[in-house]
């Protein structure tokens, strides 16, 4: 039998209502059974998410420490600068 | 607070030694260093392709990362669209001025800010049709 424990959490009345309506209509068991689902869900989410991504959704959530700066960051081009310029930057553009 | 454009960016990120504009470029992001700065999502992100482009995957995966820790700039986000009806709807009035798509986002990232006072770019084409004031590095210096 699979391990499991006892998760309390607060939800609203309304979110739960919803979901006691998809419990009623036969979609889940139960109330468990429908918060392991929400949260296998999740769980595949972010397991699918790029390093940009969860810095992303840190950096939107105000939770991504802050430090430094990339102005320091200076690469060397391989390609030859001038695509680079054309392509990026637009030559014929002037002050 | 300034807002840079991808352009700019680029010209310095890469060091692009041989372009007409890298000295008054170089100028502005000195003086502009220890201050906030912000950068859109849109110029970010083609930031990142221009140096994948010219440097590899991941030095542009390192400039994402590094904007977004980065203690001196602000990331814009503007609101993602609740759904295509409406994000048509919000950009036509723009796009009918004759800015075109990209303008369009950047322009509305820069107005979830009201810090924002300027959007520094070699690009002219944005000139008169932002309702953010466009500048380039070179007017940001004060030498045009």
């Amino acid at each position: 039998m699979t391990d499991t424990v006892l998760l309390q959490v607060r939800v609203s009345a309304a979110l739960l209502r919803r979901v006691d309506e998809l419990c009623a209509e036969g979609l889940f068991k139960n109330r468990s059974d429908a918060v392991n689902d929400a949260l296998r869900y999740l769980v595949l989410r972010y397991s699918r998410t790029s390093p940009e991504g969860r810095a992303t959704a840190l950096y939107l959530g105000g939770r991504l420490p802050r430090s430094g700066s990339p102005t320091e960051l200076v690469f060397k081009a391989s390609r030859r600068r001038e695509e680079v310029v054309e392509r990026w930057t637009r030559s014929d553009t002037t002050s | 607070m300034d807002a840079i454009g991808h352009d700019v960016l680029t010209i310095h990120h890469l060091a692009l030694e041989d372009d007409p504009r890298y000295a008054d470029n170089e100028e502005y992001i000195s003086m502009t260093r220890g201050l906030l700065k912000a950068v859109t999502i849109f110029d970010l992100l083609n930031l990142v392709a221009a140096v994948s482009e010219a440097v590899g995957e991941r030095a542009g995966r390192e400039i994402y990362l590094a904007y977004l820790r980065s203690e001196e700039h602000v990331v814009l986000f503007p609101p993602p669209p609740g759904s295509w009806e409406e994000h048509v709807e919000e950009v036509f009035p723009d796009l009918v001025r004759g800015v075109d798509y990209l303008g369009v986002l950047i322009e509305r990232a820069l107005e979830t800010n009201h810090d924002v006072t300027r959007y520094v770019t070699w690009r002219r084409e944005y000139r008169g049709r932002f309702r953010t004031k466009v500048v380039s590095p070179s007017e940001a210096l004060g030498k045009t």
